[in-house]
């Protein structure tokens, strides 16, 4: 063991290697005075004794590993990748041979090869000091994201390396994720610029310009000359947020800026100070040449068309048009979906009289703006995402894969799932794009691990049901849809595929329903209403004449006009086809021909209901019920009118009644609960027990849907008039998550 | 030739004052010394209903005929859940600066929760009727003309029952009588409520608007001219006006193109805004939205903005107006500047409108020569929506209550007036415009939501004289010529006014048409400076009249 320690001794002298799994190894005489030559500072002495046992037949890996690292110490980066290859290669390989091999390749420039040795390295060992190496690099590449997985790792395991939690740090603010940027802070020097430059990026996050300015601006005094380029251009930033674009001005004056980023950031804050003709200035040098020499295909062109979108637009606001024409349309050319541009290029074409031209351009915006966020609050949404990273990127990658990246996607998914490992959104969204496309059994086993995570999570249910759909599991796909909509009744995915499930099992009445349910919660959906559509011209119940099933009942009813069921049908039909006003009147007459017609009695409830006439339809309800006492569907029907009408005591009792019975769905128990709350308003004195009994029903609501949000936000506030401040704070934490996933679900749904 | 009949009225040649140096807006809160006293209670309860933090509106109008503005405050009441107590919308009386509240004689009440107002003769017998924005039916008063106002029945009196912001009159249909175009919000009811804002439990506040849908805004035909007394048809679906859906907020009826026909531009809460443009031709009403391609949709950078107020002018003196936009804080306020030939360029930082109204939260809204020197100053009602701001928003500025501005034009650059008076802050809204204490210049009316409503007298120093126009026609049924075209000339230059009823926000300013006559270099004398006042009267329809030789400091009146 004393051999070992000396060894690891040794290996920690050079600074370079990791505490790694290297195999214990026998340490050769020699190579005990190569590192006591290390020890007393003859670095050279101790390659040259190294040279020479690594010639030896059957010298130890250990040797090779301290030469290589020796080597790499004292600059010689082409021998020391010579000397570790063969180990880095061995097997098993060795950890720190690999990532001092990466060492060596990062050195040489040879990017790739030092990735891979990293990589390799961390495989073999997961906190391998390859992690924060590789991280750094790829940090120093500008892909802040990939960078920040291998730095967050490393850091949370090392969190006395305070360089690495910085660059942690750093890279959780390009990602905008403020709170794990604060988290990786914590505790670090607060004096420290590179630390208070951070505090002031993530409160410029955290929609806090004023902050930022009171963090950066007592740094901006005498800044560190590495950090003064970025506290300045976030100071100007947050100048530019408050409304004080001299400010700003002032900062970005004084860096001279060069860089196309630092300019543009210029040329907007002059035209935020109303100095069109300055920030016209700044921006034409670097944009005008690109009319003639366009950046070229790979080449990135986000800073190039945003440049070239505002040089356009400033022309524009400063009433030259003709001018700003061609840097509009070179912005237009290098993103060709961003709707703003053609907003922008419309506006110029019409001040240039080229309407028809101009209103090409703006349909486009239109057709853009339709299919993005343009059309929402971009604050709200920003804010949104920073409360929910992973969201974001979830988002983001789905928009990747429908610009047609799906293998990009899948990766910024899959680092994702590395960076929230207990979140299923990643998994569920990679098990979508694999579905699209057409890796089946992938998708299958995405999903799975994401139900492993969140068994009722309902769109991992639904996901899994599509997916079943899609490899001919009808069966388990419907049971899939099923256990969807208990969790979640509104889950429109949900309820459109389980209606294209059951309309291929010819189950068209079912699949209507559902379909129709689709259209209540989003009326526009142009693939449910054709469906419905395309159901209700395939009603197999048409009559011999060719015509629908509803002028077949209305020939019924007029052949034989005293039918009450004859009516009853008609109305019923009606009914079902929304034809709220329609149903009216068939239905009025099948009461009057036979008023012990219960269902006819609900139906006509209903459609008055629905046309507004509550006192005639709360008459029918209670005649339903009288007619059909042990039959629940009156009880709910007379129960959600009244609780509709405020008579809550009253609704409780149908209610009660209905749920006693047949076995109640969550909206079911949902008006029970909602019904107890309001007769606990009406009855102070009883408050407490009435309370209680909505407890029990919200309880049993939420039982049934654990992740129907009404139920979750009606118990908490039940919860809290029953004095239960904490636990009610619990359910409303629970509300509120799930409340931000109903929106960004419906938000987010993806066109289909 | 037109017939015309000009009477220079009696209050006449307010002594000219020499510019005091270095200049300045000031306004002097008037409230009491004026007997203003009205506040608007929103009976907020506790369940964040979202209409409790739009209201109200005040309209500047002369009631009574007798020559000066008489003030209405449209309150909101309480919401049904609490109990549905209607407001106390207030109609005080100006005697010459001085006024009386004579609600309860007028008989003026709304029984819905209230929003905004518009004053309009809408049955062309010569005293201003008014239209009462709510959440609920809205309600239309006709003037009886002897002090008290009696509702109109529901049927034919554009009671939209839906949640109504601002709206405003105007001959759209080109028949003589005035029309009237309605702003809806959105689709909020106190069933719907949503729960927005929650941080933790106990922790919430008023939705943004997205979490409901948009309402349908209505177009209003008046069949008077058809049929005689004012009955209201709704033209929304005939005129094209159908399916263009945005949160309705701000509405002014205008002419954006110049072609002396009455079009509608609309303030929309993070929607595209409207900007129908009149096509109206041999009787067939027709609309058509021309916002993205004239570049007043939406903001600088393509995006929607959460459009309140609207004031519209012609700032730069080209000869058009051009539009003001005030906007949620951070957004800042937006100028589209009319070029002329349909197209506007968004110059709200070039004219120096944007920064000052970052921190800010914009509604009403009005340009005015407040101090007399010939070109148009900005005023500007603030308030944020959220009451609770100050508590998850760091900006030291981002509170509830903040303080309203004035923008002074200097050169056609604007600059905050730190000096305006009007630093208290408040929840503002609606916000008008009126020679109050008949004075000779612009006074300010402000409401407050859940606050004293609020009167600035304009105590400025005075960079000219002050023209006053009131104009009347008797052949018309539109008998103050709203949407007559008024252009004085004068030595430096011509300044344009459009005769409105409707813009801000919830609001409308008073009818007379003011001009400042500047003086010119040093102590121009005022007759000499007079000697050149020439105005253009450009009635509704084609019909112009040319006055010359005008007095720079009267109040005239321009009959038909």
């Amino acid at each position: 063991m004393r051999a070992s320690g000396k060894r690891l001794a040794a290996l920690a002298l050079s600074g370079l290697i990791a505490a790694s799994a290297v195999e214990a190894q026998e340490i050769p005489p020699a190579l005990g005075e190569a590192m006591a030559l290390v020890e007393q500072g003859d670095t050279a002495g101790a390659i040259a004794a190294l040279d020479e046992l690594v010639e030896q037949p059957g010298a130890p890996g250990i040797a090779f590993a301290a030469l290589g690292a020796l080597l790499l110490e004292t600059g010689n980066a082409e021998r020391a990748l010579a000397v570790l290859t063969p180990l880095a290669d061995g097997d098993p390989p060795d950890p720190a041979a690999l990532f001092n091999a990466g060492r060596a390749a990062e050195a040489l420039g040879r990017l790739q090869n030092a990735a891979s040795y990293y990589q390799r390295s961390i495989e073999v060992e997961p906190l391998s000091p390859a992690l924060r190496a590789l991280g750094m690099m790829i940090g120093r590449l500008g892909r802040a994201g990939d960078a920040y997985e291998y730095l967050r790792s490393w850091a949370e395991a090392n969190p006395n390396d305070q360089d690495a939690r910085l660059a942690a740090a750093s890279g959780a603010v390009e990602l905008q994720r403020p709170a794990e940027a604060e988290e990786l802070l914590e505790g670090l020097d607060p004096t420290d610029p590179r630390s208070r430059l951070l505090r002031g990026r993530i409160l410029l996050l955290r929609d806090d310009p004023w902050g930022a300015l009171a963090e950066l601006r007592p740094l901006a005094e005498e800044p560190p000359p590495v950090l003064e380029p970025s506290i300045r251009s976030t100071l100007a930033e947050a100048y530019l947020l408050v409304g004080e674009a001299e400010g700003a001005i002032e900062q970005l004056e004084r860096l001279a800026p060069e860089d196309p980023e630092l300019v543009g950031r210029l040329a907007r804050a002059y035209y935020q100070a109303g100095r069109t003709g300055e920030a016209i200035a700044a921006l034409g040098p670097f944009v005008e040449p690109l009319v003639t020499a366009p950046p070229p295909g790979d080449a990135p062109t986000a800073l190039a068309r945003e440049l070239t979108y505002d040089y356009g637009r400033f022309l524009h606001a400063a009433g030259e048009p003709d001018r700003a024409l061609p840097f509009l349309r070179l912005a237009a050319d290098l993103d060709p979906n961003l709707a703003e541009t053609f907003q922008m290029l419309g506006q110029a074409l019409s001040a240039l009289g080229r309407t028809e031209e101009a209103e090409t351009a703006i349909r486009r915006y239109q057709d853009l703006a339709a299919g993005s966020t343009i059309l929402t609050a971009p604050g709200d949404a920003d804010q949104r995402n920073l409360d929910d990273p992973t969201g974001h990127a979830v988002r983001l990658a789905l928009q990747r894969a429908g610009s047609g990246d799906a293998d990009g996607a899948l990766e910024d998914l899959a680092r994702e799932g590395r960076l929230a490992p207990d979140d299923p959104r990643p998994a569920i969204a990679a098990s979508s794009v694999l579905l699209h496309a057409g890796r089946r059994e992938e998708a299958l086993a995405a999903v799975e691990r994401a139900l492993d995570m969140a068994p009722t999570n309902a769109d991992g249910l639904y996901q899994r049901g599509a997916v079943l759909m899609a490899i001919q599991e009808p069966g388990e796909a419907e049971e899939m849809f099923r256990q969807a909509l208990t969790v979640s009744p509104r889950h429109v995915a949900a309820l459109s595929d389980f209606a294209v499930l059951l309309m291929s099992q010819g189950r068209n009445d079912e699949a209507a329903r559902h379909l129709r349910r689709v259209l209540e919660l989003r009326p526009d959906d142009p693939l449910a209403q054709r469906h419905l559509d395309q159901l209700l011209n395939e009603t197999p119940a048409t009559g011999s004449d060719g015509g629908s099933e509803i002028d077949r009942l209305r020939s019924s009813v007029e052949l034989d006009p005293e039918n009450p069921g004859a009516w009853a049908r008609l109305g019923e039909a009606l009914l079902l086809e929304r034809s709220f006003r329609a149903a009216e009147e068939p239905l009025r007459r099948a009461v009057e021909l036979d008023p012990t017609n219960a269902g006819a009695r609900i139906a006509l409830a209903s459609a008055l209901w629905e046309n507004n006439r509550p006192e005639e339809s709360l008459l029918h309800a209670r005649e339903a019920t009288a007619l059909r006492p042990a039959d629940s569907a009156p009880h709910r029907l007379l129960g959600g009118i009244l609780l509709w009408r405020g008579e809550y005591l009253e609704a409780t009792e149908s209610l009660e009644r209905s749920t006693s019975l047949a076995e109640p769905d969550a909206e079911q128990l949902l008006e029970l609960a909602r019904a107890w709350e309001g007769a606990a308003g009406a009855e102070p004195g009883r408050a407490g027990e009435l309370l209680q009994r909505a407890e029990a029903a919200y309880r049993r609501a939420t039982a049934l849907a654990p992740e129907h949000s009404e139920a979750v936000y009606g118990l908490a506030q039940v919860l809290r008039q029953l004095g239960r401040t904490e636990e009610a704070g619990a359910q409303m934490e629970r509300y509120q998550a799930l409340y931000d996933r109903d929106q960004r679900d419906a938000r987010d749904a993806p066109p289909r | 030739m037109v017939p015309a009949l000009i009477v220079l009225g009696a209050a006449l040649a307010v002594p000219a004052q020499q510019p005091a140096a270095g200049g300045g807006i000031r306004f002097v809160d008037a409230g009491d010394a004026w007997g203003v006293h009205f506040r608007h209670r929103n009976g907020a309860g506790g369940d964040f209903f979202m209409i409790e933090t739009l209201g109200g509106g005040v309209v500047a109008f002369d009631y009574d005929g007798d020559g000066d503005d008489d003030l209405l405050f449209v309150d909101s009441g309480q919401p049904a859940p609490y109990g549905g107590e209607p407001g106390t919308t207030t109609l005080l009386r100006n005697d010459g600066g001085r006024f009386t509240d004579v609600t309860e004689t007028s008989g003026l009440h709304l029984d819905s929760y209230g929003m905004g107002a518009v004053a309009g003769d809408v049955d062309g017998d010569g005293d201003p009727d008014l239209y009462l924005t709510a959440f609920g039916p809205n309600r239309l008063w006709l003037n009886d003309g002897d002090g008290s106002f009696s509702p109109v029945p529901v049927d034919g009196a554009a009671a939209d029952p839906s949640w109504s912001a601002s709206a405003a009159f105007g001959d759209v249909d080109l028949d003589g009588d005035l029309d009237l175009y309605v702003t809806n919000y959105v689709d909020f009811d106190y069933d719907n409520n949503r729960v927005c804002g929650v941080e933790d439990a106990g922790r919430r506040s008023y939705c943004h608007p997205d979490v409901y849908e948009d309402l349908q805004d209505r177009l209003y035909r008046n069949e008077f001219a058809e049929q005689g007394g004012a009955t209201f048809t709704d033209a929304t679906a005939a005129s094209g006006i159908e399916g263009a859906r945005g949160a309705g907020l701000g509405v002014v009826i205008t002419d954006l193109d110049g072609d002396r026909r009455p079009d509608i531009y609309v303030a929309n809460d993070m929607d595209a805004n409207f900007h129908f443009l009149n096509r109206t031709a041999n009787g067939a009403l027709r609309f058509v939205d021309d916002a993205l391609l004239a570049g007043t949709a939406l903001s600088h950078r393509g995006q929607p903005e959460a459009g309140m107020g609207i004031a519209v002018g012609d700032i730069d003196a080209n000869g058009f107006d051009d539009l003001v936009v005030t906007h949620l804080d951070r957004q800042t306020n937006a100028l589209y500047s009319n070029r002329g030939d349909g197209v506007f360029l968004d110059r709200r930082f070039a004219a120096g409108i944007a920064e000052p109204s970052q921190p800010y939260v914009g509604f009403g809204v009005d340009l005015a020569d407040f101090d007399l020197d010939g070109d148009l100053d900005l005023a500007i009602a603030n308030g944020h929506v959220l009451h609770d701001i100050s508590e998850h928003a760091q900006g030291p500025r981002e509170t509830y209550a903040q303080p309203n501005q004035i923008l002074e034009n200097l050169d056609g650059r604007f600059q905050p007036a730190p000096g305006a008076g009007l630093s208290a802050a408040g929840v503002s809204r609606g916000l008008a415009t009126a020679d109050l204490d008949l004075d000779g210049d612009l006074d300010l009316a402000i409401a407050n939501c859940n606050g004293p409503a609020e009167v600035y007298a304009n105590e400025s120093d005075r960079l000219g004289g002050s023209l006053r126009v009131d104009l009347f026609d008797r052949e018309s049924a539109n008998r103050r010529g709203i949407g007559a075209v008024l252009e004085l000339g004068t030595e430096t230059g011509t300044q344009r006014r459009e005769v409105r009823a409707g813009s801000s926000y919830l609001s409308r300013n008073s009818l007379t048409q003011s001009f400042g006559v500047p003086f010119g270099d040093g102590a121009a004398a005022l007759e000499e400076a007079g000697a050149a006042v020439s105005l253009d009267v450009l009635w509704p329809g084609a019909a112009t009249l040319r006055l010359t030789g005008l007095p720079s400091d009267a109040r005239i009146r321009v009959v038909r």
